[in-house]
């Protein structure tokens, strides 16, 4: 096993390296960058920003940062369609989120976790794990007809990872996302199953990786699957008769998968690892196994790759002060930009959450309370590595960034002395503005942005025990809001777009099915419920 | 002298004979309860049924203050009577002679009585097997026949009978798919425009938990089945009330147990073989409806739920809705807009009277402005009475005037165009009948010997003392164009047997009256 080490601990900054480094601390100083022309109010430089904790107090005795993610179960959209399966009926309806002409047909016993499979053009397809018959139907709806085809699982599969051309779909067991009971502590949920769609009919593969996977990727090329586990990363030979190859073990630090944040690159050439309470950075050749261990100064409380997987943005939040480092993936060296830091003076400073154009990092902390989010420039320019802070006035819990990278949406806790169960934030991120800071009566809880074109946005607001509930129509140009209350309580992970028919959608609880269809355009919402009533009538 | 004995003999058999059995059947009035009334009030005639006798006695008045009787045999064991919503025919159903052990025996059948002032036998219907219920369509074109009382019954065989047809061309029988529901209710629509086709009328049967459409163009035809959505909280719902728009086709039901109206959207067949598809939509209206109906405003049609203190317009394309605060919980709403402007076009937007039993006050809610002026778009009046129910006044002169009757069987005169109401003070408990003609309103308890007749053109209340209790007051057409009143005797109080008092009902006093009596003995004596 070939591995390189590179240290670089506490050098960074005393060999005062590179101009990234340098910018930070002119940032830090407040004498440049973005937050040089910042409003006073809700928007502030970092230098003396009030938040609520301390950076200073005890920073190495934090807990870990909080990943938010989003259920599987919950309707998809393919085209200008849309899947819903209801688990009770054992039926999927597919509505045309235009017309709202419903379709049904049957899927298995339980149809309850579904996936969009991508397919040629005037065809829809998807698959739904039937947790009862413990299978799946893969559906391919024509203008005419909908083919299902029902293909053997493992027991207890509850989410879906579809390869990028649709041949591929492999069901897993998230152990993070089962309902019920907590799992038993010996029980790994090891099983999944790799289903080759092209196969005449579709081939079913059982496949043991390892114990607890937490994510399963595939490499661009389609020529293998990852799967992430406490042991390390399980690699899947696909091909027509799927394997495991190996099992890549990662860092020793961190043996549990959720102490572990395992960036995959999208074309599933390296994984870039970090754990919980260590300074480590591995990064790991998937196909080679190769690997390098760069290592921080400080622990790292977040990483995150850029979109284009060519860099890694890993926070120290545990230094004094945060500081944020970006340096090139999958061969990092010091000696070579993009390394480059910055300090976070005065701030709170522990996760990241890159912008898609990677020209942004938005820096917070949510394992304590703060309403500070610094946005970090990270593109080219004048403003390079320099930061300003917004104070949102509640405690930061996640951060989601517009498609077009021109603005974030922030959810939040409300601050004490509020009377608004939720609160969420809409901040623009490539000029200087006041954030739009909306109080809501029920907590935020699922968010979709549509297209830049659209520049729309969807927040979903709920509150089980008050029955307050609704979702937010943003606009994200002008920072309007408009809401939309909901008839029922809204499903998690259920908040979606239906590009094609430029609507948003939020699917709801209710025993005959129940989605609101949000056209983007005007606004108007419109709630479609009983669509499983439609398939039992009898002509 | 042989022959002479001969006919004493001869003479003194025919004296003797025994009479005709039913000179010795006491008279008892019909009750609800046995499925018939004790009368019913048609255009020229009024139809006492004499149970016991299986017989209908006719009442009719060809003059003023005049009162001829005919009885007309009603069939073997009579189950049902109802009079058409026109009040020109008495429709009665009979079970026959059970079991039949002869081929002459009189078999179950479906007879229809000329309700004119020349009452006469105007169609009959021979049915197969003895059936327990009947509805009637309200434009006269249908009639189902259902319940059937045989060994062994399946409830939901009907039989349609299409009044236009004569003899067995007439009878459709049709088997209800069944997923264990039986029919509750029956609404015959008018003829919905349904895309790909004419418009075609429907019979909706209300079943425990669904629905069934019977095409009646194609009576034959295989029906659709509908299942009702279930109520909020998962459990088995079933229909409360059903509503329908003629242009769009649309068919919305209030479901018991749901705060969402069901919408039925009957479109263009979707399938080779089908005359039509059914589109299903569940708009939520926020709370549990009181009642639902459509209307049309400014943007077109909406349907509209009393829901608490709101009433909500529902879109039933887009299914949003909007909701105009009302001033109180209003749980009864009319349509008036042809009521005050017979000439009014759908794109004016609707008028609709709110009321409710619990509510002492009415409101016009007005869906012709703006859509965002639906805030004020609910004018109320304290009326100072609840208001039970809403009761039109027929013809073309006061068409505008309704009758609110109260919850203890009191009642308004409201003036739609003046938006005033006249309170006719009152002992509780009357019984309404609008005269057909539009002029007047007769107002009864049964029981008691007063009664009263208000006349709309003056709301001039004019009461009237019957010499026996009266059962029954109808206003019915005399033979010589005039209209005559006939308080009826039946049942009520002590005196047995069928009397009348027949007044003149454009003029009634108790001076002018004629009072008959013992009509049960097959005629006027």
């Amino acid at each position: 096993m070939d591995i390189e080490r590179i240290r670089l601990a506490v050098l960074l900054c005393a060999l005062g390296f590179g101009a990234g480094c340098a910018s930070s601390n002119d940032n830090a100083s407040g004498s440049s960058g973005p937050n040089a022309n910042a409003s006073a109010g809700s928007t502030s430089a970092a230098p003396g920003a009030d938040f609520a904790g301390s950076a200073s107090a005890g920073a190495a005795a934090l807990p870990p940062e909080k990943e938010l993610d989003q259920s599987f179960r919950a309707p998809v959209a393919t085209g200008k369609v849309l899947w819903s399966a209801n688990p009770d009926s054992g039926r999927v309806a597919l509505i045309d989120a235009k017309t709202l002409k419903v379709r049904m047909t049957n899927a298995g016993f339980g149809p309850t976790y579904l996936a969009a499979v991508p397919s040629e053009a005037g065809v829809d397809s998807a698959i739904v794990l039937n947790t009862g018959s413990h299978d799946a139907s893969w559906l391919v709806a024509s203008a005419k007809a909908i083919s299902v085809t029902t293909i053997p699982t493992h027991v207890g599969a509850n989410a879906w990872s579809i390869s990028p051309s649709g041949r591929y779909a492999i069901a897993w067991t998230d152990a993070a996302h089962l309902e019920g009971a907590a799992p038993d502590a010996v029980n790994g949920y090891s099983e999944l199953t790799v289903i080759d769609l092209l196969a005449d009919p579709p081939s079913s593969t059982r496949l043991s990786v390892g114990f607890r996977p937490s994510q399963v990727v595939f490499d661009a090329a389609e020529a293998h699957a990852y799967a992430v586990v406490d042991e390390g990363i399980s690699v899947l030979d696909l091909g027509d008769n799927p394997a495991l190859s190996a099992l890549l073990t990662v860092s020793a630090k961190g043996s549990a998968v959720h102490t572990r944040d395992v960036n995959i690159a999208a074309d599933g050439s390296f994984a870039v690892v970090r754990v919980d309470g260590s300074a480590d950075v591995e990064i790991i050749d998937l196909a080679s196994d190769a690997r390098q261990v760069l290592t921080l100064e400080s622990s790292v409380t977040d990483l995150d790759l850029s979109r284009d997987s060519k860099s890694a943005t890993a926070v120290l939040g545990n230094a004094t002060p945060p500081k944020v480092v970006r340096f090139a993936v999958p061969d990092p060296s010091i000696a070579a930009p993009p390394f480059e830091s910055a300090s976070i003076a005065g701030e709170l400073v522990r996760s990241v959450t890159l912008a898609p154009d990677g020209k942004l990092a938005l820096l917070y902390a949510n394992a304590v309370p703060s309403a500070h989010l610094t946005l970090l420039d990270t593109g080219p320019g004048a403003h390079h590595f320099g930061f300003r802070t917004v104070d949102l006035q509640g405690a930061v819990q996640s951060v989601y960034v517009s498609p077009d990278s021109g603005t974030a949406i922030t959810f939040q806790t409300p601050p004490v002395g509020s009377l608004k169960r939720g609160l969420f934030s809409i901040v623009p991120t490539e000029v200087v503005r006041s954030p739009r800071i909306v109080g809501t009566d029920a907590l935020p809880s699922e968010i979709a942005f549509s297209d830049a074109a659209l520049g729309k946005a969807l927040v979903t607001v709920h509150d089980r025990a008050s029955a307050a509930r609704g979702v937010y129509v943003i606009g994200l140009s002008n920072l309007e809001q408009n809401f939309v209350p909901l008839s029922s309580e809204p499903l998690p992970g259920a908040t979606g777009i239906v590009p094609g028919a430029k609507r948003g959608f939020v699917a709801q609880k209710h025993p005959e099915g129940r989605i609101t269809f949000i056209d983007l355009d005007t606004g108007t919402a419109q709630t479609l419920s009983g669509f499983e009533i439609a398939a039992r009538v009898v002509q | 002298m042989r022959r002479l004995a001969w006919l004493m003999f001869g003479t003194l058999a025919l004296g003797c004979g025994s009479r005709d059995g039913s000179w010795d059947v006491p008279f008892y009035p019909a009750n609800s309860s046995s499925g018939l009334d004790r009368a019913y009030g048609l255009t020229g005639s009024v139809a006492v049924i004499d149970a016991p006798l299986g017989r209908v006695t006719m009442l009719s008045s060809p003059s003023t203050l005049s009162l001829s009787a005919r009885s007309f045999a009603l069939g073997h064991d009579l189950a049902t009577a109802r009079e058409s919503s026109d009040r020109k025919t008495l429709f009665a159903l009979s079970r026959g002679v059970q079991p039949q052990r002869r081929p002459d025996d009189e078999p179950p059948q479906l007879m229809l009585l000329d309700g004119g002032t020349t009452p006469k036998l105007k169609q009959t219907y021979t049915l197969t097997e003895p059936m327990e219920q009947l509805v009637l369509d309200p434009q006269n074109e249908w009639a189902v026949v259902y319940g059937s009382s045989g060994v062994v019954v399946n409830l939901n065989e009907l039989v349609l009978v299409d009044l236009a047809q004569q003899g067995s061309a007439a009878l459709s029988f049709k088997t209800l798919r069944s997923f264990g529901g039986s029919p509750k209710r029956f609404t015959f629509t008018g003829p919905l425009a349904v895309p790909g086709g004419n418009p075609r009328r429907f019979l909706i049967v209300e079943r425990d938990s669904d629905l069934v459409l019977i095409d009646l163009a194609n009576p034959s035809g295989a029906e659709v089945t509908v299942p009702l959505p279930s109520t909020d909280v998962g459990g088995t719902a079933s229909s409360a009330q059903v509503v329908y728009d003629l242009e769009t086709a649309t068919v919305a039901v209030r479901v018991t147990g749901t705060t969402s109206v069901f919408l039925l959207q009957l479109a263009a067949p979707a399938e080779a073989g089908q005359d039509f598809s059914v589109v299903t939509n569940l708009v939520d209206v926020g709370g549990l409806p009181a009642t639902i109906d459509f209307v049309h405003n400014s943007l077109g049609l909406r349907l509209v739920a009393l829901v608490g203190t709101n009433a909500v317009l529902v879109d039933p394309d887009t299914a949003t809705t909007q909701a105009a605060p009302m001033p109180a919980a209003f749980t009864g709403i009319r349509r008036i807009t042809s009521d005050l402007n017979p000439s009014a076009q759908a794109t004016d937007g609707d008028v609709a009277l709110l009321y409710s039993p619990n509510v002492n006050k009415i409101a016009y809610f007005n869906l012709g402005g703006a859509p965002g002026a639906l805030y004020r778009s609910i004018e109320s009046y304290d009326i100072g009475v609840a208001v039970k129910d809403v009761i039109d006044v027929p013809g073309e002169e006061f068409f505008d005037h309704k009758l609110l009757e109260t919850p203890n069987q009191q009642f308004y005169v409201l003036d739609l165009s003046t938006r005033q109401s006249a309170p006719m003070k009152t002992n509780a408990g009357l019984t309404l009948e609008v005269a057909p003609d539009g002029q007047r309103v007769w107002a009864f308890k049964f029981g008691q010997e007063g009664f009263a007749s208000v006349d709309f053109a003056t709301l001039h209340p004019v009461s009237l003392i019957a010499e026996r209790p009266v059962s029954d007051v109808f206003d019915i057409e005399s033979g010589n164009g005039q209209r005559t009143a006939i308080a009826l005797h039946a049942g009520a109080g002590t005196a047995p047997g069928l009397g009348a008092t027949v007044l003149d009902a454009r003029a009634p006093s108790t001076a002018t009256a004629r009072f008959y009596s013992s009509l049960e003995l097959g005629g006027v004596k």
